[in-house]
């Protein structure tokens, strides 16, 4: 029976691993069919329901608890009675690891070369309380580590233009061009800036799997830290038997590196559940049962005290390295947003709504807010632009930082200016017809507008030549006209985060 | 047997004999270019009719046909402001391919506006796939570099089907174009094309008379049920539409689109693309020239 518990945790990881990708790569529109409202196949929101780290977090840093965290108390309850089962389980990200980790054992030459506790196992516990120092001052950054927000980022900024790449290289048959596309991609045009840095994060992440088993949820997961702090009293831990003989073989297959009793100082909070001890021991004297001796965490005053001192000359980087919204021409955020202020708190840096938004105009921010803003999202319209009837990020935004709007609020929400550099526009400074900003300008009545002024044109003829110009009060800034305008390089109409020009308040 | 000898010399007799064939019967069609204008509140009824004075979708599709439909389908607009080619139009069109025997009707465009967005709000992709239509968003592999060998426009990206079908039926919304004037047949083949079309406008009327002797519409029909008489191709206030109640159908893309033009209130002489076109010998602007066939149902 023992044998067969890590099958077991095989299935559950396999199970929630495929629900998460089905969740994660579903949340696209219905291609097929045609219908008025723009709606996802599946709530992308819902992956962060059980995740306690992010609820806790941002529980502390905005005083507000979104419903969506509900679900993520379970983890909790789960972890008090159980210990980490979410970790060896349940998380999308460590089955991941884990399937790498098995990869490497596989390739590793020396087979005998045994990985052994390291006390630097210990970073996860300093991560995660250094986020949580910053959160009560604060400040959230706990989307730049929280594993699930990681997962979904790297897989929507990096993962998708891969599909993407190997979708646009003719390689695949028909039939499974109009697969990916019709159940993954389901817009052709992703483009991030970013995506190569997100890439290197996300590969190098993985790759050290191969020098380390599971090095992510061993050394820096803060949530992984959160439920081994949690787990200290859970009265389910792995225990021997008096037949056992300290072989040592346990701690040998343990990939959480929790030294199950090689020397009798087995790291409970370490252990994960995964049961690959069970199957190891050779006499079958591994059992998981009640015990309710607490586990030793080693957390060192020291330590803690110089975590508080690193998260608290982080909060004055962070502040210091703050951008004035009105002096930040290019953070232009979704419709909907809360204002800047607490949407810094309250965003988790998941870029889901970059994956859903179809037409690519949402794309993660670097500077534009300040250190504060990284990977938050802003609009760029030179590589898409927001839909008139589209409200989708609002729908899906798992802790309300971009609030939902009706279509007809959202027609009438401005994110952004539009801006004509008349010394690139072809009508204005050669004198030649180019309708195309005005045509494609959504609002009712068009916040491009003709002066049809009669002077020469580039060749020095006299015509009548339409020049456009802006009405800032219809202007909402959806950055359409940017995006076609023909003077690629550098659109000659451009959106900046003021609304209404100024104009109007 | 065929030997070399014998093959080329029964080529070169074929040839010679095509060429004359040819010839003749140019000379036979130096006739005026037929157009059918049909009248009727009910938008179904006009079609057949405008199509039967054409001779019957029969005589233009043959059983077995790969059949490409192209609305013009651009703009994130309901029917009613006659910013797109009206529904109704477009779904009876794929059901009379489908009644003279055609296999598989595809019904697609590029849009201008979101694809997604257009293509729920125009509701022509709802209304053909009703009729049987195969209704899809391009992508980019839809695309093909092609050699459009015109003098504006050399290669570009086409949307494949529209050059590949075994028959091309264009059905375009006739409205005004705050560049070209006119939006109708012709024009509609802008909608055929990828690539980055904002570079298009800077040329536009040889770009349309380009791509128009390109793309070789098996027939075009005109919706000019209700008409966008101003502040075009997007329009967005009825003010600006009118009711016609009218469907002008052609072999013709130039005479067509001079019959529309002169429905929306424009003299053809003064539509630089339509000029450009008959001069290259494309169709007749000329209303003298045009065999008109009106039908009130």
């Amino acid at each position: 029976m023992k044998r067969y518990s890590r099958y077991a945790r095989l299935i559950f990881q396999i199970f929630f691993l495929t629900l998460f990708l089905y969740i994660f790569f579903n949340s696209i529109i219905d291609n097929s069919v045609f219908s008025l409202d723009l709606q996802l196949k599946s709530k992308i929101e819902y992956i962060f329901a059980i995740d306690p780290f992010v609820a806790l977090t941002t529980l502390l840093s905005t005083y507000k608890l979104p419903s969506i965290f509900i679900l993520s108390a379970v983890i909790i309850l789960l972890t008090m009675i159980f210990g980490r089962l979410f970790c060896g389980w349940i998380c999308p990200f460590g089955t991941i690891h884990h399937f790498l980790s098995f990869i490497a054992q596989k390739l590793k030459r020396d087979k005998y070369e045994k990985a052994e506790y390291s006390k630097y196992q210990n970073l996860k516990y300093y991560t995660f309380i250094a986020i949580i120092f910053l959160s009560i001052m604060r400040i959230n950054v706990s989307g730049y580590l929280d594993p699930l927000s990681l997962l979904v980022k790297c897989l929507a900024i990096f993962f998708l233009p891969v599909v993407l790449i190997i979708y646009n290289s003719n390689i695949l048959s028909v039939g499974m061009q109009d697969f990916l596309f019709n159940n993954i991609l389901a817009r052709d045009n992703i483009y991030y800036e970013q995506a190569a840095l997100f890439g290197a994060v996300f590969v190098i992440l993985l790759g050290m799997n191969f020098y380390r088993n599971r090095f992510w949820c061993k050394y820096i997961c803060p949530l992984g830290g959160m439920l081994s702090l949690i787990s200290k009293y859970s009265p389910l831990k792995l225990q021997r038997k008096a037949k056992c003989t300290s072989c040592g073989l346990c701690s040998d297959s343990c990939y959480a590196d929790a030294m199950p009793f090689k020397k009798d100082n087995f790291k409970s909070s370490e252990c994960m559940l995964l049961f690959n001890c069970l199957s190891a021991c050779p006499l079958d004297s591994l059992y998981y049962g009640l015990k309710m001796k607490p586990s030793e965490i080693d957390l060192s005053k020291r330590a803690t005290v110089k975590t508080l001192g690193i998260a608290i000359s982080s909060f004055f980087i962070i502040k210091t390295g703050a951008k004035a919204v009105a002096k930040s021409p290019q953070l232009i955020r979704p419709p909907g947003s809360i204002p800047e202020q607490e949407f810094l708190k309250t965003c988790i840096r998941c870029g889901a709504c970059m994956k859903v938004c179809p037409e690519n105009f949402l794309t993660p921010s670097l500077f534009e807010s300040g250190i504060e803003g990284l990977w938050t999202p802003v609009g760029n319209a030179d590589y898409g632009y927001c839909i008139y009837n589209c409200n989708l990020c609002g729908k899906m935004c798992p802790t309300g930082a971009i609030e939902e709007l009706s279509i007809e609020e959202k027609q009438k929400t401005a994110i952004a200016t539009a801006f004509i550099d008349e010394n690139r526009c072809l009508p204005h400074t050669y004198g030649i017809d180019c309708i195309v900003c005005e045509e494609h300008c959504p609002t009712s009545p068009k916040a491009i507008y003709f002066n049809e002024v009669r002077e020469k044109d580039h060749k020095g003829e006299l015509k009548v030549i339409k020049k456009p110009k802006i009405n800032p009060e219809q202007c909402i800034g959806c950055g359409i006209c940017q995006y076609r305008c023909p003077v690629t390089d550098k659109s000659a109409i451009y959106m900046t985060s003021i609304k209404h020009g100024g104009v109007k308040v | 047997m065929i030997n070399r000898r014998g093959f080329i010399k029964n080529a070169a007799i074929a040839c010679v004999a095509l060429k004359t064939a040819a010839a003749s019967s140019v000379f036979a069609e130096e006739k005026k270019s037929k157009v059918a204008i049909s009248e009727s509140s009910n938008h179904k009824a006009a079609v057949r009719s405008a199509v039967a004075m054409l001779g019957g979708m029969g005589s233009f599709i043959s059983p077995g046909d790969v059949v490409a439909v192209k609305p013009n389908m651009a703009w994130a607009r309901e029917p009613q402001y006659a910013a797109n080619t009206n529904p109704e139009v477009v779904a009876e069109v794929v059901r009379l391919c489908f009644e003279a025997g055609a296999k598989k009707v595809y019904v697609t465009d590029n849009p201008c506006n979101s694809a997604r967005s257009v293509y729920a709000m125009t509701r022509i992709p709802e209304y053909a796939q009703k009729q049987g239509a195969e209704v899809f968003i391009p992508q980019n592999r839809h695309y093909k570099d092609m050699d459009l060998k015109g003098d504006f426009i050399e290669n570009w990206p086409v949307l494949e089907h529209f050059a590949t079908a075994d028959k091309v039926i264009n059905v375009p919304v006739a409205k005004h174009h705050s560049s070209s004037q006119l939006t109708a047949s012709m024009k509609n083949w802008i909608g055929a094309v990828g690539g980055f079309r904002g570079a298009l406008h800077q040329n536009l009327h040889q770009a349309i008379v380009d791509l128009a002797t390109f793309f070789k519409p098996t027939l075009n029909i005109v919706d000019c049920t209700r008409v966008l008489m101003s502040n075009g191709p997007t329009g967005g206030s009825l003010n600006d539409v009118k009711q016609l109640n009218k469907i002008i159908a052609s072999t013709d893309q130039v005479a067509v689109d001079s019959l529309s033009a002169k429905e929306l209130g424009f003299n053809p002489a003064t539509i630089k693309f339509l000029q450009i076109a008959n001069q290259k010998g494309l169709g007749i602007t000329n209303e003298k020239d045009i065999n008109i066939v009106y039908e009130k149902v």
